[in-house]
């Protein structure tokens, strides 16, 4: 299935999965579908996934709140059945709503506080390259996330170890918890500051699919660990759920529901 | 016990290629032999203890048996929600040293006083902590815990007992200084602040009635539980905070198997502690002077 398939069905399941769940973050589970559609659809190979081999590439959801999508694509990949999409964050239910790896196959870490993601790839990279495994560990965050100053230690080392197998993909939706990124604590100019750390920043349209996977690919090439700043929308594919904060914590009601799906189609 | 762990290590990475040693930039001179051994896999990353703990946690993901060093509360409570999330969550294969326990940096200050880690650390599931006496107690452990793939807390004070125990059930790390039938007081310490009593005559008179038992390990295992139902008086001595330590621990540990004892804690009081001093002068502030502990235990009936 090809990643634009995989993106729509995920869209439409984060949106019924919210709505069952009554569940949060469907803003920014959207706003990273299409990253994750081609990361699975295009980069990684889910067979060595599904059997756990030793040689598979990585991936680490450090944006756990947006536990909704990866699910829905893990789901889209036949890793997790798609029967259980629709007891995310309900009682007894094994989808919680951060990602945890303890109730699913796929999940490789657990995340939910943030400024943990990169620092455990930051590990897992080191050790895939001592082990002298060729694998690739790719890490997706939040942009809000980069306040903690976790993530700083970790792009520090990460240059300096020169980590040539960790890609890290910041989903630049611009919004975080209560305003957005600049108003709250300014990240720009992002680039120039991670540049300077030493690694190697590319910017995409985090909605482009050809873009993000010429860019992954470009990526997997290089001397020094890369970041690839995913330009995004939170909560694309619905226009009353788009760059809107409020969509960090409603879940969309029957009638939302409806009508987004509609949108999807 | 901070060069006797190390040699430890050396020897270790000797045997067991996955070994994975990281200080966050403390232990100046002493990992050199071992990192020259270790080669890459020995790590000095930098002053972040966050850091440390987290890709500690990555790189047992990957099959490796990795190390966290650095002094004081530095690997535990600066970075103690990666030790609960990453570390004890994802039940790493990880163990977390820490040299200065208790007051053994005293003259430094607060920041570097390692006396309420016992507390944080010891509410997180998965993770075993021991503060060993003496490097005879330390290899105790460390056998203890050779098969152990779960994160470990291992707390090392600069100072340790000069004594051998006179009796031990090593697989329990159960160790006796003072041992006989009579007794009906029992007075369990906990680190190296058993050395108090190392100028002192074990057989003087004011030790009669009273047994010493040295218990590094927080779990409260079969051995000590029958050793305690033994005795009708149990105290407790440990360089750490009282409301939160060891002697905590084995209260709220035996209460939850109702098993229901007469205990008194010694140790330091629920305040920080900012007098200037060594170890030594630091304990007799905070704790008290060792024949001012026994004159205690022995008034108390």
């Amino acid at each position: 299935m090809n990643s634009f398939v995989t993106a729509k069905n995920v869209r439409k399941s984060i949106l019924k999965m919210t709505n069952k769940g009554k569940s949060s973050h469907v803003g920014s589970a959207l706003s990273c579908t299409d990253i994750l559609s081609v990361l699975y659809s295009n980069i990684i190979d889910v067979e060595k996934i599904k059997d756990q081999a030793c040689d598979r590439d990585r991936f680490v959801m450090s944006k756990g709140h947006a536990g909704a999508a990866l699910y829905a694509v893990l789901a889209e990949k036949g890793i997790i059945s798609k029967e259980i999409l629709l007891t995310h964050y309900q009682n007894g239910s094994n989808l919680s709503g951060h990602v945890s790896h303890k109730l699913l196959k796929g999940v490789e870490i657990s995340t939910g506080s943030l400024g943990h993601g990169l620092p455990i790839s930051i590990g897992i990279a080191y050790g895939l390259k001592i082990n002298r495994l060729n694998s690739y560990i790719f890490c997706l965050m939040s942009d809000g996330e980069l306040d903690e100053g976790s993530n700083w230690e970790a792009f520090l080392f990460g240059a300096h170890h020169k980590l040539k197998n960790l890609i890290v993909i910041i989903d630049r939706n611009n919004l975080q918890s209560i305003k957005n990124t600049e108003q709250t604590l300014a990240l720009e100019p992002l680039d120039n500051k991670l540049l300077s750390f030493g690694w190697d920043v590319y910017k995409v349209n985090g909605h482009d699919h050809q873009e993000i996977e010429n860019t992954i690919k470009k990526a997997k090439n290089t001397m020094n660990p890369s970041i690839i700043i995913a330009n995004t929308i939170k909560g694309k594919g619905v226009s009353f759920m788009e760059n809107s904060v409020l969509w960090h914590y409603r879940a969309p009601d029957n009638a939302e529901l409806e009508s987004a799906l509609k949108e999807i189609n | 016990m901070r060069d006797d762990f190390v040699k430890y290590l050396v020897d270790l990475g000797k045997i067991n290629d996955d070994l994975v040693v990281i200080t966050a930039d403390l232990g100046f001179g002493l990992f050199d032999k071992l990192f020259e051994d270790l080669g890459e896999k020995g790590i000095n990353c930098g002053v972040c203890e966050q850091l440390m703990s987290s890709m500690a946690c990555g790189l047992s993901k990957v099959g490796k048996k990795v190390v966290t060093y650095s002094i004081g509360v530095f690997p535990t409570l600066r970075c103690i929600e990666q030790i609960r999330n990453d570390i004890c969550y994802h039940n790493s294969d990880v163990l977390i040293c820490t040299t200065g326990a208790g007051f053994s940096y005293g003259p430094l200050g607060m920041s570097h006083h390692c006396i309420e880690d016992i507390g944080v650390t010891r509410s997180i599931p998965n993770l075993k902590i021991a503060s060993p006496a003496s490097t005879f107690e330390m290899d105790s452990i460390l056998k203890s815990w050779e098969n152990v793939k779960s994160p470990k807390y291992l707390r090392l004070d600069k100072s340790f007992t000069k004594r051998k125990p006179l009796h031990y059930f090593e697989n329990d790390l159960v160790f006796f200084y003072r041992m006989d039938n009579k007794p009906k007081k029992l007075l369990i310490t906990h680190g190296s602040i058993i050395n108090i009593f190392d100028n002192l005559d074990l057989n003087d008179s004011i030790f009669e009635d009273l047994n010493i038992v040295s218990v590094p390990s927080l779990e409260i295992n079969d051995k000590l539980i029958s050793i305690i139902k033994n005795h009708d008086y149990i105290f407790t001595l440990e360089e750490h905070n009282v409301s939160s330590g060891f002697g905590s621990n084995l209260i709220s540990g035996l209460n939850y198997l109702n098993i229901f004892k007469k205990i008194k804690c010694f140790g330091i009081e629920n305040k920080f502690t900012d007098a200037v001093g060594d170890q030594n002068y630091l304990r007799n502030i905070y704790i008290g002077k060792n024949i001012d502990i026994l004159n205690e235990i022995k008034s108390e009936i």
